[in-house]
């Protein structure tokens, strides 16, 4: 994990010297939206720039005004995002980076980001990795759906709409068969949609590792769930990933890619957590063949959802680049 | 363990899968084997991928037990997924040669396939007409492709007829990506950059193509090609005018397109601006409206379906009524009433009466003793019958919740061997794929328009609509009406604009289908608009036996989008009188 650092929320220290000429962030229904904006000092920080969707949940709008007062001094700028018109939120994220100052250091926190936004903003971090410092930073939740029982424990319901993430659309042989892989979270039913209208040839099912549960009541729900999303898809194969190192799941990620490429136009689905989809975005980068897709989501669990961690892990991005020679 | 339920898709099915499970429809949808253009629309999970599969020359060869060029048609399955031709990367295309580079990947997408397809279809056979095929390759393929400025070393090619296929197919595929891959390029960009590779269309390259491939000896002679579109509701806009714009052109001596869609087809339009329109253009299948109509079809199809599968993948000959067994408790009692009832009302001159009255009533008075009685059951939707009545049509509809059954029982039944689902397990499943039928589409509609405050007064209104139907049919069943099932409401006048778009909304989530029976004044056709049987375990409702309908003027209706109480409760006086209703068939 050399290029991820995990930092105690209580005792939040960067590396000395570090200073941010913009800090970004986006507004949410979960509380952890604001940990890392109430933790971070504002003397390391210049400018702010907060995301915001429009027709959002009220207590999303809530959050909203909370994260401008905790940066109130620095008159932060809200960026108004289109749910369901992902090219305007790439031209959006673009533009700024253009009217930035070469050598800036950009800090974000991804936190709470939708994953096709993360993966749109890593896509041009990627581009523009020669003219600015990239600094993510992500909460992780201590426990999910806080007011439910954990037996009924659900994040979202129903899928909306699925679609290739902008920015990562594959390199598709109108030859080769379709392999669907699925990096499978709590909401089996959404991964169950997924399949059902993807139809792939091929079924490739990824289950977060025992080792990374947040807790053995949670790992047993995700062992059930995940039971039976195989028995529904007899034919598919299963794989381990970590939901706490992205590195490994990228490891991961490419051994299932390397296996499969040669006969099938691969499909990634990130469904798990912010971290193991950055390992997805990071994967699909350096292998322009993989398509990374996105299923939006028709209600989120805005009563529960999750609790944030004590903790923040601090990704160096540049040096995640440069250690793994992503100048292609 | 396998389940014998599981859904796949028709390329995981090798052609002897396909022709053993495959139960003909063919009798009911004649459309798709003719020679012409055909729309087959369908909800998810209606059929429409097996029957392009069984279509396919392979199965037909096992089928007519004769050689390819014997076959009465030569087609070809062209797959239309979420994930390879309609990026949403292609969006950025919106002002920039729109139509000339998706007709380009369109027609290079369904050569490729088309190439490939033959050579996995016709194989090594291919190679006794390698000089037929490499005549082709050069005179036709090659002078073609020249013409589109396309210049590679590779064209002298000399190889086996099935190499040479493959050769073709991977020249159209890297034509494919070539243009893909540029359309990303500027997309990430957003910024013009000439295109200087070679572009094709459907006039000048695909049609002379399918001309000069059809005069090859292993082609049936003088028959058109069909290109099988499954699921073209998921080309993008531009590509789906496209697709018109070959439909319009009337190619069907040479090429028949035949299109499946989920009742999701963006437009009818052409890249000009025009419709097609059916039947000058096209003729049109909707599945759910044929199966609707015809229960007694249905219900023997999915018979067949079930036993075959079961059949074939495990092993096991029983029938379908045996596999998914009633509520054996439930059923002895009702069986009791229905002999009081038929006790009560024996007249020997009308001996029919007895009979009738005693099968209406028997359910509505079971679950009327159930709802005053104690005991805390309710009546269970268990048993092949009822399971087949739910599906409303849509073997989806009865395959997923079939599927969820067998594994749920495997999972607690560690593994050991099934020869049945028991009553209460199915009844479960149902009760639950039924709510989520509701409440899941609910949420999407509601998501859906979030953003259009218009939209989501129609969704509340919706939902009001399908909520006042459901507890009144429901008041209907647990009367003491003549006719106590009830699923549909026929209209006695036009509705208003208000009235209709909500109807059609209804309509295109599958709550409702729509019909017509003759107006009571036998003066011409009255609308009819039938409730999902689906929705029989939420709103308990007898989703078996005959069905009448309630009339009602489009007035009343209207009171149930914003007033569902006034609505119901309007009903529920008038019930203890006579109804004005008509009986129908069994799917009304």
């Amino acid at each position: 994990m050399e290029n991820m650092i995990k930092i105690p929320i209580d005792n939040f220290n960067l590396t000395e010297g570090l200073r941010f000429d913009y800090f970004i962030c986006s507004s949410s229904f979960e509380e952890r939206c604001l940990t890392l904006a109430s933790t971070i000092s504002k003397e390391l920080i210049d400018k702010v720039l907060i995301c915001h969707f429009e027709n959002n949940y009220e207590i999303s709008d809530e959050r909203l005004v909370q994260l401008k007062e905790l940066f109130l001094e620095k008159n932060p700028k809200i960026e108004i995002l289109k749910k369901h018109q992902p090219i305007k939120n790439f031209d959006v994220f673009y533009k700024w980076f253009n009217s930035f100052k070469k050598k800036s250091h950009i800090a974000i926190d991804i936190t709470t980001f939708t994953r096709e936004n993360l993966l749109m903003l890593l896509r041009i971090a990627f581009l523009k990795k020669d003219d600015f410092e990239f600094h993510l930073f992500y909460t992780p939740s201590d426990h999910y759906s806080i007011s439910d029982s954990s037996k009924e424990i659900w994040l979202s319901k129903g899928v909306k709409e699925i679609r290739s993430v902008f920015s990562y659309p594959g390199d598709f042989s109108s030859l080769k068969k379709f392999l669907l892989i699925i990096l499978t979270g709590f909401e089996y039913e959404r991964a169950q949609t997924l399949i059902d209208i993807y139809e792939p040839t091929k079924l490739v099912l990824g289950k977060a590792s025992k080792i990374n549960s947040i807790n053995p009541e949670l790992a047993r729900i995700n062992e059930e769930n995940f039971n039976h999303l195989q028995i529904m898809n007899s034919a598919s194969e299963t794989f381990e990933f970590s939901c706490i190192s992205f590195e490994e799941t990228i490891r991961i990620v490419k051994k299932q890619i390397l296996k499969y490429s040669r006969d099938y136009n691969i499909v990634i689905a990130p469904m798990n957590n912010k971290l193991s989809s950055l390992a997805v975005g990071l994967v699909a980068i350096e292998d322009s063949t993989v398509q990374v897709c996105y299923a939006s989501t028709n209600q989120y669990n805005i009563n529960g959802y999750s609790s944030p961690s004590n903790y923040i892990f601090h990704i160096d991005l540049n040096l995640f680049f440069a250690v793994n020679k992503y100048n292609f | 363990m396998k389940n014998p339920f599981e859904i796949k898709t028709p390329e995981q099915n090798s052609a002897d899968e396909i022709v053993s499970l495959f139960v003909d429809v063919f009798t009911d949808f004649f459309q798709v084997k003719e020679a012409n253009h055909t729309f087959i629309n369908g909800p998810r999970g209606s059929g429409k991928s097996m029957m392009f599969r069984y279509i396919l020359p392979d199965c037909q060869k096992i089928v007519k037990k004769c050689e390819f060029n014997e076959l009465d048609f030569f087609s070809i399955y062209i797959p239309i997924k979420k994930t390879n031709i309609n990026i949403v990367d292609l969006e950025r295309l919106e002002n920039h040669a729109n139509t000339v580079l998706n007709e380009h990947l369109l027609v290079t997408y369904v050569l490729s396939i088309t190439f490939e397809f033959i050579a996995d279809t016709i194989k090594e056979e291919l190679n006794k007409y390698d000089r037929e095929i490499q005549n082709f390759y050069e005179s036709e393929f090659i002078s073609l492709l020249k013409l589109t400025g396309y210049q590679e070393d590779e064209m002298n090619f000399k190889a086996s007829g099935i190499n040479l296929f493959k050769q073709m197919a991977k020249v159209l595929d890297k034509m494919y990506r070539e243009c893909s891959n540029y359309c990303k390029r500027i997309a990430i960009q957003n910024e013009i950059v000439p295109y200087n590779g070679p572009l094709v269309d459907f006039i000048d390259f695909l049609l002379p193509l399918f001309q000069e491939l059809n005069k090859l000896s292993f082609f049936p002679p003088d028959k058109a090609f069909y290109l099988l579109f499954d699921d073209a509701g998921y080309l993008n806009k531009e590509q789906t005018k496209i697709l018109n714009t070959w439909v319009s052109y009337r190619t069907t001596k040479d090429i028949c397109i035949k299109i499946s869609t989920q009742h999701d087809y963006i437009t009818y339009l052409t890249s000009t601006g025009k419709r097609i329109d059916s039947p000058h253009d096209y003729s049109e299948i909707n599945i759910a409206t044929k199966y609707t109509s015809s229960g007694e079809d249905y219900y023997k199809r999915i018979k067949m379906i079930v036993e075959k599968r079961l059949d074939v993948y495990l092993r096991l000959k029983t029938d379908a009524e045996d596999f998914f067994p009633e509520d054996k408790d439930q059923e002895k009692r009702i069986k009791e009433i229905y002999e009081e009832i038929l006790k009560n009302k024996f007249d020997l001159d009308k001996r029919y009466q007895g009979t009738d009255a005693a099968r209406r009533y028997c359910r509505s008075e079971f679950v009327k003793e159930r709802k005053s009685g104690r005991s805390g059951m309710t009546y269970s939707y268990a048993g092949f019958n009822q399971l087949v009545a739910i599906s409303s049509g849509v073997i989806r509809h009865f395959l997923a919740p079939a599927q969820e059954m067998y594994s749920l029982l495997l999972s607690r039944n560690q593994n050991s061997s099934i020869i049945y689902i028991p009553d209460n397990l199915q009844n479960e499943v149902i009760n639950n794929y039924s709510e989520k039928f509701l409440t899941d589409e609910f949420d999407k509609i509601f998501t859906d328009s979030r953003d259009d405050v218009a939209q989501l007064k129609k969704a509340d209104k919706l939902k009001n609509l399908i909520d006042s139907l459901g507890q009144l049919f429901h008041a209907i069943f647990v009367s003491d009406r003549a006719e106590r099932v009830v699923f549909s409401v026929a209209l006695n006048d036009k509705p208003d604009s208000e009235l209709q778009e909500v109807i059609d909304l209804g309509i295109k989530y599958g709550y409702l289908y729509k019909s017509t029976i003759g107006n009571k004044t036998g003066t011409g056709r009255s609308s009819l608009y039938i409730l999902s049987r689906v929705l029989s375990p939420y709103y308990r409702l007898n989703p078996l036996s005959f069905a009448g309908y309630q009339f009602m003027s489009s007035e009343t209706l209207k009171i149930a989008l914003t007033k569902p109480k006034e609505f119901i409760n309007s009903f529920l006086r008038k019930l203890d009188k006579p109804a004005n209703e008509t009986e129908l068939t069994l799917f009304d």
